[in-house]
């Protein structure tokens, strides 16, 4: 398949591309915030906005494909 | 064989952990609790996490006999793809505790994460409430040997979560149980919802990995699913490798760092583990070590042991607390706690037994009065006629008494009926008011059942 070959062509490059590439020191974050944490609070929720999109049955659950490996 | 498990529980927290939706997932309409955050729609971004959900961590860590880790902590993204996961990935820390220890069996680490929602595979429905709230898991070494040592192993493990006060029990529990026999590769187990089904799950697994190596078949290395209606465990999947979850830090979590004197904080705040406080009631109180397993099997009811024993003999205490508390609360399907009983009862009917103000079986009807009334021991006593013992004589007259009015009794007694002498025993407790003691009573018809012969 055409589109196949291009993306492993794609990939090839870009694997060549990312040898040239020094060893970086990891640098996960942009902001230096440590200890960010909340309070434990709970605030009660109106789902309906969220769920008017998805397909739910009568009792309210989300349905989604059956697993392969219950039979 | 060789066993490890890898147990989540989730923590007590009125929140997610990354959001402010309520965590009482059971009692709520189904997809209630959900929001833009765990329900991870495009653009949402996660809350700080929950404080509650952090000291948890730390606590349950150090119980569990863990280092803290002094390096920077942080939340990565495990992506996986099912449908109890809307975002495709779940947010799980590096470890926050490592190198910890419950009863020989070594603890590899201890994390933070968060659940899943509650995927019906049969039925093919998700119910989000429970995606997000914060669970626990605790990664144990391989270093049991058989599934009675996983089960003894995981009961021990609940009672140190009960006594933490920051996690749910065992109900909230779901182990992953990694097994491997000698020739065989390992299989993980999902789905094991209970200690029984932990159980169930090795036994089956063993025999059937042994069945497989006997008939030179090779054991894939694989995910199972354990099916607790049929209690055995079919293929779920080929097990990922920690590259096929493309770990990668959360770039929307900023990092943690536990600070040693917030750890030194949470450690000498947090309760007693069950495991240790066993072993000190052994040594400190000189009871056999099941007393103390009993004893120490709630919070509450090892706390009230500890103040009785300041006022009556710790031996004594711990005998009728093994017994006749447990077996009242048991019978009444209460927790200790929810029992109500004092320790201030417990001291004065313990008293009334050592002082002989009222017999063994007296303290017995009087414990089946204690839940859930406030009336000291004394009181109750009066009320049901129960204080006092009966002089031997005056027992001896009672026996007397109901073997005349008793012929066909003793008469079966004779004939080898067993049961006849219960009968009679019964006979002068009703006549003495319970006061008399059983085994002297039963001993004092046989007694004069024999003469008579």
């Amino acid at each position: 398949m055409k589109i196949e070959k291009e993306a492993e062509e794609i990939l090839k490059k870009f694997s060549e591309a990312l040898q040239d590439i020094p060893e970086l020191e990891e640098t996960y974050y942009i902001v230096d915030n440590l200890n960010r944490e909340r309070e434990d609070l709970a605030h009660e929720k109106d789902s309906t906005k969220l769920l008017r999109n998805s397909r739910v049955d009568e009792d309210g659950n989300v349905m989604v494909e059956k697993s392969k490996w219950t039979g | 064989m060789i066993c490890g498990l890898e147990i989540h529980v989730q923590l007590d927290t009125n929140s997610k952990l990354f959001c402010d939706c309520p965590t009482n997932y059971q009692e709520a309409a189904i997809n209630h609790n959900i929001c833009y955050v765990c329900f991870n729609q495009p653009g949402a971004k996660p809350y700080p996490p929950n404080h509650e959900a952090i000291d948890g961590a730390i606590k349950i860590a150090l119980m569990l006999g863990c280092k803290i880790t002094p390096e920077l902590t942080y939340f990565q993204r495990k992506h996986y793809d099912y449908p109890d996961l809307p975002s495709g990935y779940q947010r799980t820390s590096i470890p926050i505790g490592f190198e910890g220890d419950l009863n020989g069996v070594r603890i590899r680490e201890v994390h933070l994460e968060e659940d899943p929602g509650q995927y019906k595979p049969d039925l093919g429905i998700v119910d989000f409430n429970r995606s997000g709230i914060p669970l626990i898991e605790i990664v144990t070494e391989p270093d049991m040997t058989s599934p009675e040592e996983a089960r003894k192993f995981l009961k021990e493990l609940i009672r140190v979560l009960e006594y933490s006060g920051s996690a749910r029990g065992e109900g909230t529990m779901r182990a992953d149980v990694n097994i491997s026999l000698e020739g065989g590769k390992r299989a993980e187990i999902k789905n094991v919802n209970s200690i029984k089904g932990a159980y169930k799950a090795l036994k089956f697994e063993m025999v059937r990995q042994k069945n497989l190596i006997k008939r030179g078949i090779e054991v894939k290395q694989e995910t199972r699913a354990f099916l607790e209606s049929q209690m055995i465990t079919v293929p779920m999947r080929l097990k990922e490798e920690a590259d096929d979850y493309r770990y990668i830090p959360d770039p929307d979590l900023p990092p943690m760092l536990a600070e040693e004197e917030h750890v030194e904080y949470v450690r000498e705040h947090m309760p007693e583990p069950s495991h240790i406080k066993t072993e000190r009631f052994v040594k400190e109180y000189s009871i056999p070590e099941d007393h103390a397993r009993v004893l120490t099997s709630e919070i509450d009811l090892a706390n009230a042991f500890e103040e009785v024993a300041r006022e009556v003999d710790p031996k004594f205490a711990a005998l009728w607390m093994r017994d006749e508390v447990k077996r009242v609360v048991y019978y009444n399907k209460l927790k200790f706690k929810e029992s109500e009983i004092t320790p201030a009862q417990l001291v004065e009917l313990f008293n009334m037994l050592l002082n002989k103000k009222i017999t063994t079986k007296a303290g017995q009807r009087i414990m089946e009065k204690l839940p859930k009334n406030s009336k000291m021991p004394s009181t109750i006593a009066e009320e049901m006629g129960l204080l006092g013992v009966v002089e031997v004589d005056e027992v001896k007259r009672a026996v007397k008494q109901v073997l005349k009015e008793n012929p066909e009794a003793v008469n079966d007694y004779y004939k080898g009926q067993k049961k006849a002498l219960n009968y009679l025993v019964g006979q002068v407790m009703k006549l003495t008011r319970g006061k008399a003691d059983p085994s002297h009573t039963n001993q004092l018809i046989r007694d004069e059942l024999e003469v008579k012969d």
